[in-house]
């Protein structure tokens, strides 16, 4: 049986709470038996630099941005990491946390291609 | 004897994300009673149980039971 597939792209990075909801809604997802893929671009980005995630709490009620973006990889979801929006940050992939993908356009699209549903924020 | 878990006012994610790693925890077949304080549980609950094939056995804002569904047939990762 095939899981229903989900993308999400996050564009907001470490001063937006809307990127706290878009972590909060891809471990729902997970939790509601989807597989899921987050496409980080833009600030979105930021999010997997080694360090950044354990500075910032956006939402009091969600929980912390670290165990929410751990959670999603350990939880069998993919987080796909924009290579130009990387790149212009300067960072290299020893710049990023282990677990997540440096991987453009076409492999979200394929996943797209492949019947995901998408929500971006 | 049936577990209990009181949710206070989580909700959203963080609500189903818990509720999923408890679930997980009980046998098929056992049920798990769950009291959320959450405005959104009473369409939030059912759909995710919908959603998962857990049993919603009732739903009476706060007070929600679910029964653990039998081995997820594609388990792979979490059961």
């Amino acid at each position: 049986m095939e899981s229903q597939k989900l993308v999400i792209v996050i564009t907001q990075g470490l001063d937006d709470e809307r990127s706290s909801v878009a972590w909060s809604i891809a471990n729902a997802s997970l939790a509601s038996d989807f597989d899921v893929t987050v496409f980080l671009v833009a600030s979105g980005v930021d999010w997997v630099r080694r360090g950044a995630a354990s500075v910032a709490h956006l939402n009091p009620l969600d929980p912390p941005m670290k165990d929410m973006i751990e959670n999603v990889m350990s939880g069998g979801g993919k987080i796909l990491v924009c290579p130009p929006c990387a790149k212009v940050r300067g960072y290299s992939e020893t710049d990023l946390v282990d677990g997540v993908t440096v991987a453009g356009a076409p492999a979200m699209l394929a996943e797209i291609k492949q019947g995901a549903a998408t929500l971006s924020f | 004897m049936r577990q209990r878990w009181e949710a206070g006012e989580i909700g959203c994610g963080r609500l189903v994300t818990e509720l999923r790693d408890r679930m997980n925890r009980l046998e098929p077949g056992e049920q798990l009673e769950v009291v959320s304080e959450s405005p959104g549980a009473p369409l939030d609950l059912p759909a995710w149980c919908q959603m998962t094939g857990h049993r919603l056995v009732s739903a009476d804002h706060p007070l929600y039971v679910i029964e653990r569904r039998a081995s997820h047939p594609r388990a792979t990762q979490s059961p």
